[in-house]
């Protein structure tokens, strides 16, 4: 496990920040970026695929993949789970028992992480394999207070950053943002900066564009339930396709080193979906 | 703020506050009782004996009354006092006077039914963490005050007891969050005291909770049918209400520190950050203290945010953060500003501190979760 931690470290995060002047190019094939990737036909994940069978645009200039591995390297997952006033009773003991969900489908050497939020973001602690943990501070929380969505993805992203692993952010809320102090745009910016990939849950009718938004950015998705009854099903099938997930890396050639690059992944010659981050930061984490 | 508090204005969550439809029927008409001379009287000798401030017998008598006969009352109470005037001005304005407070203790102190009990009866929505969850009547009492202190004479205006009771009532009716109520009240008190910074203050203070996303959120919530009635306007017209009577405020009270601080902000919020650091920094350089220099801090950072000055911000969060070293706020603004300037590593020490702040609300006092209650 450590081994494979100190691997992931030394191949660099996602979207590996390089500290060259702007408008130089790439040179060295020591730093690498990380993309995250879904493939998907007809809604089930594609397995078996090959480096050569990806083709990667940054900034429109076609890449070489160098790896694309779809093996089952352990996951840092944080869930931001919204326990405002509006989830009590019944509707809580759904989320609580699709928090637990998610824990008890975790490996040896995954890690877990908690971030209940109302209007306090209470984020006690820091990724750990200590899974009861985690279960029992879900448990311990009630719902109470008011909505402060923004502030708790900011903090989960973060909690995702402090590891160099791959990191899933989900994020369930059954309202809209009422009391946050960050926002959105500042959020979608840090969101666009990192390598977390953020899914998001949302129940009822009414929907707001940061958690859409938010998912778009990391290349992750958005799930909408009628209601809390399904959330169970959901948190297990998104840790599932998290689980299923590409990680291709190439070193860039020809791009400028600094700044936005745009990413076009595709599958050669398969009518597949293909699902990645729309781009990456360099030149600055 | 106590945490009782807090939540009870959670539970009111600025609540009541966009005018509807009406709906429901009014109250069946009453078996034969009492003429309205026989109302008139008995009011009189209520508001005789009633002593302010308590919800005694009287009051609760009069609350049961229908909407149509306090209404007579109202007219037949101004009839009166035009009367007693020609003899007694002062007595007579005293009588309108002490009617208003009867009629203020009963909207404040006597729970409402939610039975709609007269047809110019308005009725409100309920919202709750930014969706609404149902509606209610308004109490008729502050309309029945007002229409008794329209009589003062020989102009409301001139009186210092129809100014005292504008002031004290509105100061209720935005402590309780009854902003549709709040709107029509100050609407009227700044038609006979168009100068009074309190009242323009607290104008602004409703426009400004209007644009919460809180209360932003509740309205969109409606539905298309109810929509369309709605007293609030988007975000950015209602910040614009509000620095419009924050400024007024300032002018005929250059002192308000109040009104200082959260033209500060608005004008922030409008993107005017220039303007909003004089105003925040004339806050701090005049003394602040407490909560208000926090939030004064507190919003010069995000002003400096947005002037691209992080350094700045990083120092007006970090004397947020030192004034009061359990909330949550300045913590996750500085971490989101050590991203921003693309240190990882100072956004995790920051998170580092979050982690370690206690989880219950009293010991993570954060004035910011007040701001829309404070005044």
């Amino acid at each position: 496990m450590g081994l494979l931690r100190s691997a992931l470290t030394l191949a660099g995060a996602l979207a590996l920040a390089v500290a060259l002047p702007s408008a130089q190019t790439f040179s060295s094939r020591i730093e690498a970026v990380r993309v995250d990737v879904l493939v998907t036909a007809n809604g089930q994940p594609v397995q078996g695929l090959a480096p050569g069978d990806f083709e990667v645009l940054d900034n429109g200039v076609r890449q070489t993949v160098d790896l694309a591995s779809f093996e089952q390297i352990p996951l840092n997952v944080v869930l931001a789970l919204d326990m405002s006033a509006s989830l009590q009773g019944l509707r809580l003991g759904h989320l609580q028992a699709a928090g637990s969900t998610v824990l008890d489908g975790l490996k040896p050497g995954d890690r877990a992480a908690l971030v209940a939020f109302s209007h306090i973001v209470s984020a006690n602690q820091s990724l750990t394999e200590d899974l009861d943990r985690v279960r029992a501070l879900l448990f311990q929380n009630r719902g109470e207070g008011l909505t402060s969505l923004i502030d708790a993805a900011h903090t989960g992203m973060l909690i995702g950053e402090s590891d160099a692993g791959r990191s899933l952010l989900i994020v369930f809320s059954d309202g809209v943002d009422t009391s946050s102090w960050l926002d959105a745009e500042s959020v979608l910016e840090t969101a666009r900066r990192g390598d977390v990939i953020v899914y998001g849950v949302e129940v009822g009718a009414r929907r707001a564009s940061f958690p859409r938004d938010l998912t778009e950015i990391t290349g992750g998705r958005l799930f909408s339930v009628e209601s809390t009854g399904g959330l169970s099903a959901v948190f297990t099938k998104i840790l599932e396709e998290f689980r299923n997930r590409y990680l291709i890396s190439y070193s860039p050639e020809g791009v400028a080193a600094g700044g936005w690059h745009r990413l076009d992944v595709r599958v050669r010659n398969r009518s597949v979906t293909v699902k990645a981050r729309p781009g990456y930061f360099a030149g600055q984490g | 703020m106590t945490r009782s508090r807090r939540l009870s204005s959670w539970l009111a969550l600025a609540g009541i506050f966009l005018l509807c439809p009406q709906f429901g029927e009014a109250a069946a008409a009453q078996p034969r009782g009492p003429t309205s001379a026989d109302r008139f009287k008995q009011w009189l000798e209520i508001v005789g004996s009633h002593t302010p401030g308590d919800p005694g017998k009287g009051a609760v008598e009069v609350s049961t009354w229908s909407g149509t006969e306090l209404e007579a009352v109202v007219v037949d109470a101004k009839r009166h006092a035009r009367v007693l005037a020609k003899q007694n001005l002062d007595e007579a304005n005293q009588l309108l006077l002490r009617g208003a407070a009867l009629h203020a203790d009963i909207a404040r102190l006597i729970p409402d039914d939610t039975n709609r009990r007269w047809e110019k009866q308005q009725s409100v929505y309920v919202i709750k963490d930014g969706r609404w969850e149902g509606r209610r009547f308004l109490t008729i009492h502050w309309q029945l005050g007002r229409l008794l202190l329209d009589g003062v004479m020989p102009v409301p205006a001139a009186n210092p007891g129809v100014h005292a009771w504008y002031r004290e009532s509105s100061a209720e009716l935005m402590r309780i969050q009854s902003l549709v109520e709040a709107l029509t009240h100050l609407s009227r008190g700044l038609q006979m005291f168009p100068k009074d910074a309190v009242l323009l203050f607290y104008r602004g203070v409703l426009h400004e909770r209007l644009a919460s996303p809180l209360l932003q959120a509740g309205s969109r919530s409606l539905d298309d049918d109810n929509r369309g009635v709605s007293t609030i306007g988007t975000a950015h017209a209602e910040l614009t209400r509000a620095e419009r009577y924050y400024r007024d405020a300032l002018v005929n009270d250059p002192d308000h520190a109040d009104a200082r601080l959260r033209h500060g902000r608005v004008l922030g919020e409008l993107g005017h950050h220039k303007e909003a650091i004089a105003d925040l920094r004339r806050v701090v350089d005049d003394g602040a203290s407490g909560a208000r220099l926090y939030l004064a801090h507190l919003f010069l950072s995000r002003a400096y945010e947005a002037l691209g000055e992080y350094e700045a911000a990083r120092t007006s969060l970090e004397l947020a953060a030192a004034l009061y070293p359990n909330a949550q706020t300045p913590r996750l603004a500085l971490s989101n500003i050590a991203r921003r300037m693309g240190s990882r590593a100072a956004a995790q020490r920051e998170l580092q501190i979050l982690a370690k702040l206690p989880d219950a609300e009293r010991q993570r006092e954060d004035p910011w979760w007040d701001y829309y209650d404070l005044l």
